[in-house]
């Protein structure tokens, strides 16, 4: 037991209990959420790492065969300057400049699109190429990283949409701000899990031949 | 962790040690959660289960568990595999038999834990709670507040000063404290959209394991429309006044055995869910006529069928 208090002076009821600030508790719930989500990603990671071997390629493309570097660099540049258009979105809330917002949000949101549509042509290239999920363990593994990153930015990207919409409408009102502040950490956590994907995935699928 | 070391894992492999050792495992599940549910009815409903019966339902229960799966763990070790259709030896048969007997006192327990739920229900009266803590040895916080939980949990938030509140408040007397002034309470409106959302991701689920993708693709757009949709439906909760909250409280302390929220399993629920139901529109709801006729109801009525 930590400490016991004077039960002749103790105080009894919290002298604030009325107060709770709706941003603070909304934003600890979506920490909460971005934790759990976190720990999938460790253990999809987890899954790559292990199958990302010739042995379980079951005589289908190895990583070195399907990742392109050079390309994701591209859509690296893409995502990252997505993520500073949020940035500089959140600079302005800060200002209290409604219309920046708006703007900066629609930067990111184009950025973000064009991350997808190139890694959806990415994606759907392999496709042709008969390189589907169900070929090897590997390219389960490979198809499930990736394309969880990619959902988790469409999602983003309904976000920033809906977004734009209520600031447009209601304001910054404190409903409409603490909705942006989890938005940006769920824009950013795309962001950060992007540098191990492209770490992991594309740099060290082309170093190592198996 | 038993089958984790691998001369213990050659030994049972396959045989129904194996079997016995995981029902008792998830057997041990089975007593917290009747635990569970005999500590914490009262909370919930305001009345307690019947003792004797549940004392009954236990040790049928016990018994139970120590003929069936004792029996189990040396029929193991004599080398009994699991999943067969015959007996292939006669040395086996009373412990068998021993097996069958103990299922009999699960089934005995489990008229006892049904009786013991439909006799408390029926005498629910006698049974009823009139304090906070019926056991009178709770610890933690769930019991410092009213039982059965009013709709806001808490009038004014407890001051924490020992990590077993309750117990602590108890030992120092001071258990019988109220507050000396109420303030409002802020509450969340009631909502659809979680049981919508419960409802669109049981049918997302369903159709994904019957490959309906028809079925998969409408539900996970009905998902997002419901939460973009609550998103835009600006409503803030609404609030019980400071002097309501008072009045309640007091119908709690000091005409607790003519007030009675408690005791009546579907009674109790409907007063308590009064204020809250017709979320509305509007932004804010400062005094909604809702709380009042759940004031009256809790201070002014009094109940006749007590007898």
């Amino acid at each position: 037991m930590s400490q016991i208090a004077d039960p002749d002076r103790a105080i009894l009821w919290d002298p604030n209990h009325t107060e709770h600030d709706m941003i603070e508790t909304r934003v600890l719930g979506f920490w909460l959420y971005l934790l759990s989500d976190a720990m999938i990603v460790a253990a999809l990671f987890a899954t790559y790492l292990v199958l990302d071997h010739r042995m379980n390629t079951a005589g289908g493309p190895t990583a070195s065969m399907i990742v392109h570097p050079v390309a994701a660099f591209g859509v690296t540049v893409l995502l990252f300057s997505g993520m500073l258009a949020y940035g500089l979105a959140m600079a302005a809330l800060k200002a209290g400049d409604r219309r920046r917002v708006l703007v900066w949000i629609a930067v990111a949101f184009i950025l973000g699109l064009g991350f997808l549509v190139v890694e959806g042509h990415e994606f759907a290239d392999l496709v042709q190429a008969g390189i589907t999920p169900e070929r090897s363990g590997f390219l389960s593994a490979f198809f499930t990283l990736v394309l969880y990153h990619g959902v988790h930015l469409m999602f983003g990207l309904l976000w920033l949409a809906v977004m734009a919409v209520q600031v447009w409408r209601q304001g910054l009102t404190a409903q409409v701000v603490y909705r942006l502040l989890n938005l940006k950490m769920f824009w950013f956590f795309q962001g950060f899990i992007w540098i191990f994907v492209f770490s992991f995935v594309y740099l060290t699928g082309t170093l190592h031949v198996h | 962790m038993m089958l984790a070391m691998p001369s213990i894992d050659y030994t049972v492999h396959n045989s129904v040690f194996l079997v016995a050792h995981f029902h008792t495992m998830l057997n041990v599940v089975g007593f917290a959660c009747l635990g569970g549910i005999n500590f914490w009815f009262p909370k919930v409903f305001g009345f307690k289960l019947d003792e004797g019966l549940g004392k009954r339902a236990f040790w049928f229960f016990s018994a139970g568990t120590a003929l069936v799966f004792g029996c189990m763990y040396v029929l193991g070790f004599m080398g009994m595999t699991r999943r067969l259709d015959y007996i292939p030896y006669v040395s086996w048969r009373p412990l068998l038999v021993g097996e069958e007997v103990g299922i009999f006192l699960f089934c005995v327990a489990s008229y006892y834990l049904f009786k013991q739920l439909y006799v408390s229900v029926r005498d629910r009266a006698q049974n009823r709670v009139m304090s906070n803590d019926p056991w009178g040895t709770a610890r933690s916080l769930e019991w410092l507040t009213h039982t059965p939980v009013p709709f806001y949990n808490f009038a004014v938030r407890p001051q924490i000063n020992s990590r077993d509140e309750w117990a602590w408040r108890r030992q120092h007397g001071l258990d019988g404290a109220r507050p000396d002034h109420y303030e409002d309470i802020h509450l969340p409106s009631n909502s659809v959209v979680p049981a919508l959302l419960g409802a669109f991701a049981f049918a997302f689920g369903f159709g994904f394991v019957w490959r309906m993708y028809w079925l998969v693709a409408v539900s996970l757009a009905g998902m997002i429309a419901a939460i973009i949709a609550k998103s835009f439906h600006e409503d803030s909760g609404h609030t019980i006044p400071g002097a309501m909250v008072e009045r309640l409280e007091r119908g709690f302390r000091d005409v607790v055995s003519e007030v009675a929220p408690i005791g009546d399993l579907v009674g109790g629920w409907a007063r308590f869910a009064g204020p809250r139901e017709a979320p509305s529109g509007r932004v804010r709801r400062e005094s909604g006529s809702g709380a009042r006729v759940l004031a009256m109801r809790l201070v002014g009525r009094k109940r006749e069928d007590t007898r």
